[in-house]
């Protein structure tokens, strides 16, 4: 696919695409035709500040005559810090922040126009934000969007973010479309199967360790390691934690005691009479 | 699941005869009591979406977010229910308390604390991510608890004390 078909199809509506761009003037092209083709089609254009600051990325934008200021003043092209965005509080939750999309591509219709065009580059998340171990999980649910998809597209930018091999693997897999700096191709490893969405792995490498956070993160964990569902290292640091901390110690204790009622529940139930029968009749009745 | 009996007796029936008829889809030597939750789960489904009463509850295929997720802080609720503790209710405040948990929290905390199954396999049961399920299932407890801790203070008894 050559370079000149890039910008129209990262504007496409209805894609989902991933950009690792060589350098940073590449990101600023591409950011720069994403938008020039999204003000065309009357959408909203939409950028997640990473990195570099909103004035740079204007100023970049404005370097490539991409006309940014009329767009800013009708509300065409709105810049939201990771603040107002991906983390408000400082955490990362995968549930918000797909709802904080459905309400952009709402308010976006509602002011009028065609969709949302949007691109950024999620720069904190190699920086140890709780939460942060659910983003592939994020990616995955993006695909499915509970919002008109033909009228949202969205650019990942992952240029120059300290991720492994493996992580930058699993976000090939989903994502439909990869740009590496020039033109826009099928990802190889895209997975199509819906049913993947179950498989797809908390990504622990970006995950702070648990002994440094806070006790009003640590919840979720202490209710997975109840369960026995951490890693070995999440789960010694967890421990570490709770050797320190009473109060922690007694959220684990009381989780621990729900659980113990909850399974007094399960009770062997007698096997409705005839219900073999039915069974049989209704296999019968298949096999017909 | 079902909340009741009849419509139980019904999915144990349902379930069984897809599980026959598809048997031939069971890996021999994966877990066979996932297998036949995920299809018992499935059959639910199909279920509830026949019956346009209780589809007033959300869909599995959306994966929504939760209302209170804005401004969620799990430390700040009011007398820590998280951590009170909760005198030995009758089963049936525990039935009641779970029947009234939204499908999305209470068929994972079913599956989890009722039927010990590991996340993973809740996770291809429901077709959901893994950490969808483990924030389900905290959150699932979490409100079972306030429920509970609720019931507790309505009937009069014992008032929730605080372990902290």
């Amino acid at each position: 696919m050559s370079a000149t078909q890039a910008p129209e199809r990262a504007a496409h509506l209805g894609e989902h695409i991933l950009s690792i761009c060589p350098d940073e003037g590449r990101r600023l092209d591409l950011i720069a035709s994403i938008f020039r083709a999204g003000f065309e089609v009357g959408c909203r254009c939409l950028y997640l500040t990473g990195r570099t600051p909103p004035a740079g990325v204007l100023d970049g934008l404005r370097a490539r005559r991409c006309e940014v200021d009329r767009p800013l003043a009708r509300r065409q092209l709105v810049m939201l810090t990771a603040e107002q965005s991906y983390i408000p509080d400082g955490r990362f939750d995968p549930d918000r922040m797909l709802d904080l999309w459905v309400d952009l591509c709402t308010a976006a219709r509602k002011d009028g126009f065609e969709g949302v065009c949007a691109t950024g580059e999620p720069a904190w998340l190699t920086q140890g934000v709780p939460g942060v171990e659910r983003w592939l999980e994020y990616e995955a649910r993006l695909n499915r969007l509970e919002v008109d998809r033909e009228r949202v597209g969205i650019v990942c930018q992952y240029s120059g973010l300290d991720l492994s091999p493996w992580f930058l693997d699993e976000l090939e897999k989903l994502h439909p479309l990869v740009h590496r700096g020039d033109g826009v191709a099928p990802s190889a490893s895209f997975v199509r199967d819906p049913d993947y969405v179950s498989e797809v792995p908390l990504a622990e490498e970006l995950e702070p360790p648990a002994d440094t956070l806070p006790c009003d993160c640590l919840c979720e964990l202490i209710s997975a390691d109840i369960d026995g569902q951490l890693s070995p290292r999440r789960h010694d640091e967890l421990a570490r934690h709770l050797a320190a901390c009473s109060a922690c110690r007694s959220r684990a204790q009381s989780i621990l005691d729900l659980r113990t009622m909850c399974r007094s529940l399960r009770t062997p139930e007698a096997i409705p009479g005839g219900l073999w029968a039915k069974v049989q009749r209704a296999l019968a009745e298949a096999e017909r | 699941m079902t909340r009741n009996w009849e419509d139980a007796q019904d999915l144990t029936q349902d379930t069984l005869v897809r599980a026959f008829r598809g048997f031939e889809s069971f890996q021999p030597g994966t877990n066979f009591k996932a297998w036949v939750f995920r299809i018992m789960v499935n059959t639910y489904i199909n279920l509830r979406r026949r019956d346009a009463r209780r589809l007033r509850t959300t869909s599995w295929e959306d994966i929504p977010g939760e209302g209170e997720t804005g401004g969620f802080d799990p430390l700040a609720e009011e007398g820590q229910p998280e951590t009170t503790t909760l005198a030995l209710l009758p089963g049936e405040d525990l039935k009641a308390a779970l029947d009234n948990l939204p499908d999305e929290f209470r068929v994972p905390v079913l599956l989890c604390d009722v039927e010990e199954q590991s996340y993973k396999d809740i996770a291809k049961m429901l077709r959901i991510p893994l950490g969808t399920v483990r924030s389900r299932i905290f959150r699932g407890r979490q409100r079972l608890r306030e429920s509970l801790t609720r019931a507790q203070q309505r009937a009069g008894g014992r008032p929730a004390r605080s372990q902290g």
